[in-house]
């Protein structure tokens, strides 16, 4: 049974190549002698051939008007333009044809980048600012708010260089102008890695676990908190109010979910189940949890330890960058930790993930979908 | 894909040196002849009808005013398709900007609750979509990485082979394999329910 698993996982690997016939010989010879015992593959060969048909049966998009009318205004008033390399590659063969300017190309070049340079330098709005530390009176709001920066959330710099950071940021209150001050960027949180890591995760049954409102209590205080940590990560507190009331936008349309607590954590938070009415009842097995928006290094460490443990090859998380949907809000780099893990396995498990609407982000789920064959 | 253009990549070298003489109207053949492909890729971006038809002139207007740089080492297409996949990247990244999260708060609605009514109300092809399949397909290609859905279209329905896709995805010819095989497994994987009867239906 087990060799056979394990033909099935090689073959379904090269079943995409197959059914394109890209192989070799023998590799062929191997799938079609594998096919006719195998039903399990031969069906997925047949899933291939229909998801062909199908996409090749999709309808071209359909517009209600006529693009080039939209377009054609544009284009007909206006002549190609004749782009730099053109022009310059023209000069550059009139040049190299008298062998004796081989370095003026790279000379103009170099001269026109100095003068570009020269002219920003001179133009630098901030400059003046730069010098004094202060606001020039006679400097109009209009011209003032072309100067606002937002305060970043850094994800290049490393925490070390936070501190040295710093961005000049013009505060308006009422009328009057204060002179510009200097924020420091506030640092991120740092990653906490897992504590006790020979603790297990606790299973807890679903009396000890408590009711569903006692759950949407939890999330409620997960949410006031937020809240009050967004305010001190960004000092400004209209940056604070803009991303909270986005976030009221995100979670409007409620649905019930039926709450199903399945364990406890080695940190003592719990991680829920939630299941919608009317569908069908699944087995989730929670490895990933992320509260307030705090991603830990359990999201992938729990992940990589479950793998390992069942000795499954796997996987990539569909669509990987769907998944921190609140997280979106405040760290960009999240996103692409997630996207990195992903990169790092290979088929055959596809996980998938359930994202509480309540509390977006707020706790993620991942379900592990076995393929049939290697169960 | 039905090639209404058997040969287009000639048409298109005439046509651009009468662009190229001064006569700018030459390029409505252009963007007929190109227009399905095109819409095809923009149409991997964005599911609403607006988004996809402003999309479109954008890629038209920026390719009519790049016309100088084809060299006409490639074909026409690919070099379009290169530039068509950036536009729209920009635009895709522009737009999630401007709408922030409202984009992301659809984009998880659809994905957890219209699985099971799918809304067709805005999509571009509503005119011409006639069965349930075509549907279903479209929701679960909307909801893939586009890498993904981009390589399978591109073999699928555009019929191009392995090396041609290299050519235009600007990737090795290995890392087209891959997507193929990935985006392949991940559409079936959600199509499971449907997919039984449509072998059903092909035997």
């Amino acid at each position: 049974m087990k060799e056979k698993g394990g033909e099935c996982r090689e073959i379904r690997k090269l079943l995409s190549d197959f059914y394109d016939e890209l192989l070799g010989h023998s590799d062929n010879e191997k799938i079609e002698s594998h096919l006719k015992i195998c039903q399990d593959c031969k069906q997925n060969l047949e899933n291939y051939q229909v998801l062909s048909k199908k996409i090749k049966s999709l309808p071209v998009p359909v517009f209600t008007d006529d693009i080039w009318k939209k377009i054609s205004s544009e284009v007909t008033n206006s002549q190609p333009i004749h782009s730099w390399i053109d022009v310059l590659s023209q000069f550059h063969a009139t040049l190299f044809s008298n062998r004796s300017f081989k370095f003026a190309i790279p000379a103009m070049v170099s001269i026109l980048f100095l003068l570009i340079g020269y002219k920003k330098l001179v133009e630098d709005p901030l400059r003046q600012f730069k010098k004094d530390g202060v606001v020039a009176p006679e400097q109009t709001m209009e011209k003032q708010e072309s100067f606002q920066f937002r305060p970043r959330v850094n994800k290049t710099v490393s925490q070390n260089e936070t501190g040295l950071l710093e961005i000049l940021k013009p505060k308006i209150s009422g009328q009057r102008v204060l002179p510009l001050k200097k924020i420091a960027i506030p640092a991120l949180p740092e990653l906490k890695p897992i504590e006790n890591k020979g603790e297990k995760a606790v299973k807890v049954t679903e009396k000890e676990a408590g009711q569903g409102e006692e759950i949407e209590e939890f999330m409620a205080r997960l949410d006031e908190q937020g809240e009050k940590d967004l305010e001190e990560k960004f000092e400004s507190k209209k940056e604070a109010h803009r991303l909270t009331v986005r976030r009221q936008v995100s979670s409007q349309p409620a649905k019930k979910y039926n709450y199903r607590p399945i364990e406890i954590l080695p940190d003592g938070k719990k991680a829920f189940s939630a299941a919608v009415p009317g569908k069908e009842e699944k087995n989730f097995i929670p490895l990933a949890t992320v509260y307030r928006g705090k991603l830990r290094k359990k999201f992938i460490g729990e992940l990589d330890k479950y793998i390992s443990k069942n000795k499954l090859r796997c996987g990539k998380i569909a669509l990987a960058g769907d998944v921190l949907y609140r997280l979106y809000l405040r760290y960009e780099w999240a996103e692409k930790v997630v996207q990195k893990f992903s990169r790092e396995f290979k088929e055959f498990v596809i996980f998938k993930r359930e994202v509480l609407k309540e509390n977006p982000g707020a706790l993620i789920e991942l379900e592990v979908a076995i393929p049939e064959s290697t169960k | 894909m039905r090639d209404l253009y058997p040969n287009k990549e000639e048409r298109t070298r005439e046509l651009l040196l009468k662009i190229k003489n001064g006569q700018p109207h030459f390029f409505e053949e252009i963007v007929q002849i190109y227009q399905d492909g095109l819409a095809a890729l923009a149409r991997r971006f964005f599911s609403n009808q607006q988004d996809l038809e402003e999309a479109l002139q954008e890629i038209f207007l920026r390719l009519y005013q790049n016309l100088d740089k084809f060299r006409g080492e490639a074909k026409f297409f690919t070099w379009a398709y290169r530039i068509a996949v950036n536009c729209c990247i920009n635009m895709h990244n522009k737009m999630k900007k401007d709408k922030g999260v409202k984009s992301l708060d659809q984009k998880l609605a659809e994905s957890e609750f219209q699985l099971q009514i799918p809304d067709t109300t805005n999509n571009p092809e509503k005119k011409a979509i006639e069965n349930e399949s075509v549907t279903l397909i479209l929701q679960e290609m909307d909801k893939l990485p586009t890498k993904y859905s981009r390589v399978l279209l591109l073999r699928e329905w555009q019929e191009f082979s392995y090396d041609e896709i290299a050519q235009v995805e600007n990737c090795s010819l290995a890392s087209v394999k891959t997507r193929i095989r990935r985006g392949r497994l991940l559409l079936i994987e959600r199509l499971k329910p449907k997919i039984k009867e449509w072998r059903r239906e092909n035997k």
